[in-house]
């Protein structure tokens, strides 16, 4: 039985050992996730994506049935409203959705910045999207994009173009813009005349989105300026 | 220590030869090229999606493939009794298990270098731009396996079948993933009056912990992860899976055959 | 000098279930001497213990009570293992390796060097008429094939010592007569053999001693002077209590 006992005093030190070095893990790691009580998830694959350690995964999949759900016609008449902008649905779930697809990934930005787009450009839900875009300050006070969006969505609701254009001219600049935000930004170019500007926004939709619905818009709209026939 | 080098060739041969490595791998790298139709769905953060298929399904097989190297071959031996031949000759019985799993870990890391470089190669296709967080996300799903597989060792050892072994291990890696949640279970029940916080504690520095090394949860993340942090997650994954082994060693130091 | 030799053994098998456990005496204080360079039989019904007593020698088991000499050494010893060959009944083997391999590995476990490993290998295969089926994976093996990889891995390595549980247990009257011819030529080499067989006709055959085990405990040890032809009826009247 010696040796064992040998194996028992070993494993006791190995113990120990562990314990700190999980303590120190702990004290270092700066990359807390919300808990899943916190993100109340919507469906089992969410609840068990999660308690399996696949948060990210799972807010793909929220992400994917975000856009199967905001890409789904409501209704079959447009309404349009500001701007000329017209949109097909009221879509009341499109804020708790986002904010699944960003409990379950707080450093998703794209959908934090796309939800945000789509509440304030297309259904001038403004206090939705500032709701939005401040639970990603607070979750990444570094990603500095998302005050950039909340001041053109300030100023939107305002009707302070003047004050919108240059940044939401910012914000294209960037790879992460959502083509939303492009689309608000040509209607206003449209809205205020300036249609050499508008026309080089939809050309660029046309030719880089992988939305194909987005591809038809910008070629009616190209075609209704007269560009394309 | 000469005798564990044959015994890793051995398992090496063992899982190579075996239908089941293949299948898992096939099916990986299967799931990682139906990550391009899923991508689809999402146009403006394909290489998002596609990158976390496919760590998801390297995780994944690579747990599979390690529990049932570990729960089903090994138990699968000594219920066969060809480990009786093995230990007819001049092995230690610690040399064995320290074999073995090394043999298991090995195979575990062919596995998921090979997932690994189909992933890349997707991704790349689709312009993805290199992270280095990327490979410290793979280095810790071997982590991961580092842990279970020393685990599943166990479990087979003690449990007395396959199914319960691989069951229990299932069960381990599950509730390895939420024990950040006892804290907050220690929160809620002190609010209710109930003092059982030494005891979450304990349960807690016992149970593995893999949240701390689910690192592709953390790709996005911006918060730069220090190499003290890395070094100390490392030190806690192979001291917790030593425990695990030496703990393997005492119980198959005693079983008889 | 004395090869084997144990002292009371003795080995109590115990199952334990949910508010019980079940005991069974295996070996019973069993005091057995077996001198080197000798083929010792060991008779016995089936469940009369002589796979236990096999496998305490081996290290397979642990005795409950008593102790087990082998060359001179107590059991257990690491080095004791390099020295004793042993073939349990059915053996299983890695059925995913080669004939080759699986020699190859058994060899590497004894520590030997890479080029004594290729010539007692291929000695091996040699001996037992297995060269043409070297790359042949075990479980493509017939059954007497396999008994033939069983006799080459337990003398792979010229252990001094051979341990054999039923050696010619599924064996066609070919293989059994070749295997006796093996373990008197072995015994001839100066190895010691300990043999357990139930079958009498056989281990009269080959044995200079027989010990008859009957319910874990040693009841007879007779030599091959002294059973004159009559073995099996000596084994009879001592497992019946008549003798």
């Amino acid at each position: 039985m010696r040796k064992p006992i040998v194996i028992f005093f070993l494993i006791l030190p190995l113990l120990g050992l562990s314990i700190f070095a999980q303590h120190q893990v702990e004290t270092r790691f700066r990359f807390s996730l919300p808990l899943i009580v916190e993100v109340k998830p919507s469906s089992f694959i969410h609840f068990w994506g999660s308690l399996l350690g696949f948060r990210r995964l799972s807010s793909d999949l929220a992400w994917i049935r975000l856009l199967q759900y905001y890409g789904t016609l409501e209704r079959e008449e447009e309404h349009v409203h500001h701007l000329g902008h017209c949109e097909r649905g009221e879509y009341s779930e499109l804020l708790p959705r986002c904010q699944e697809v960003v409990r379950l990934d707080p450093y998703f930005h794209y959908a934090y910045l796309f939800g945000g787009g789509c509440l304030a450009f297309n259904h001038e839900r403004y206090e939705e999207a500032i709701q939005l875009l401040q639970e990603g300050i607070r979750n990444d006070p570094k990603f500095w994009k998302f005050r950039l969006y909340i001041a053109a969505i300030v100023y939107t609701r305002t009707k302070e173009y003047d004050k919108v254009l240059p940044l939401l001219e910012e914000a294209t600049r960037y790879r992460d813009c959502p083509e939303v935000v492009k689309v608000f930004l040509a209607s206003i170019y449209k809205a205020k005349r300036e249609y050499d500007k508008a026309i080089a926004i939809w050309e660029n939709i046309l030719a880089t989105s992988r939305n194909e619905s987005l591809r038809s818009m910008a070629e009616s709209r190209l075609k209704e300026m007269g560009v394309l026939r | 220590m000469k005798k564990i080098i044959p015994i890793i060739e051995y398992t090496l041969k063992e899982n190579i030869r075996h239908k089941i490595f293949y299948t898992l791998l096939l099916f990986a790298l299967v799931i990682m090229a139906s990550s391009l139709i899923f991508s689809m769905l999402s146009p403006e953060e394909e290489t998002r999606v596609i990158l976390d298929i496919g760590l998801g399904a390297i995780e994944i097989f690579a747990f599979l493939s390690a529990i049932f190297a570990a729960a089903g071959l090994v138990l699968g031996e000594i219920e066969n009794k060809s480990i009786s031949l093995i230990l007819a000759r001049p092995v230690r019985r610690y040399e064995y298990i320290w074999g073995r799993y090394s043999g298991i870990l090995s195979i575990s890391l062919c596995n998921i270098l090979i997932m690994s470089l189909g992933l890349l190669f997707l991704l790349f296709v689709k312009g993805w731009e290199f992270q280095f967080r990327f490979l410290l996300a793979i280095g810790f799903i071997f982590l991961k396996v580092v842990i279970i597989s020393a685990l599943a060792i166990l479990i087979s050892l003690i449990s007395t079948s396959a199914i319960s072994s691989i069951s229990i291990t299932f069960f381990l890696w599950v509730v390895g993933h939420v024990t950040d949640h006892l804290k907050y279970l220690n929160y809620v029940l002190l609010q209710k009056g109930v003092k059982i916080t030494i005891f979450l504690k304990a349960i807690y520095y016992l149970l593995p912990n893999f949240q701390y090394l689910n690192l592709k949860d953390y790709i996005g993340n911006p918060n730069p992860l220090t190499g003290a942090t890395i070094l100390w997650q490392v030190a806690y994954s192979l001291v917790y899976a030593s425990i695990a082994t030496w703990l393997s060693v005492l119980v198959f130091s005693r079983k008889e055959f | 000098m004395v090869a084997i030799k144990t002292e009371n053994l003795t080995k109590i098998y115990e199952r334990k279930y949910l508010f019980r456990s079940k005991k069974t005496n295996a070996l019973e204080n069993l005091n057995l001497e077996i001198e080197d360079g000798k083929v010792f039989g060991l008779l016995g019904l089936n469940g009369s213990g002589k796979t236990t007593l096999l496998k305490l020698l081996v290290g397979l088991l642990f005795p409950t009570k008593g102790s087990i000499y082998i060359l001179g050494q107590r059991v257990p010893h690491l080095s004791l293992l390099s020295r004793i060959g042993y073939l349990p009944e059915f053996p299983c083997f890695l059925m995913y390796l080669t004939a080759s391999e699986l020699l190859h590995f058994y060899a590497k476990l004894y520590g030997l060097s890479l080029n004594e490993r290729k010539k007692k290998v291929e000695a091996m295969l040699d001996l037992v008429e297995l060269k043409n089926s070297r790359n042949d994976r075990l479980a493509d093996f017939s059954k007497g094939m396999l008994e033939r990889v069983g006799l080459a891995q337990v003398l792979l390595h010229d252990p001094e010592l051979l341990l054999l549980d039923e050696p010619t247990s599924g064996l066609d009257p070919l293989g059994v007569k070749k295997m006796r011819q093996t373990i008197l030529r072995l015994r001839d080499e100066g190895k010691t053999i300990l043999l357990s067989s139930h079958l009498v006709t056989e281990v009269e055959r080959v044995c200079d001693e027989v010990g008859i085990l009957h319910q874990g405990s040693l009841k007879k040890i007779v030599d091959v002077k002294g059973w004159e032809g009559r073995l099996e009826d000596i084994f009879s009247e001592t497992v019946s209590g008549e003798g």
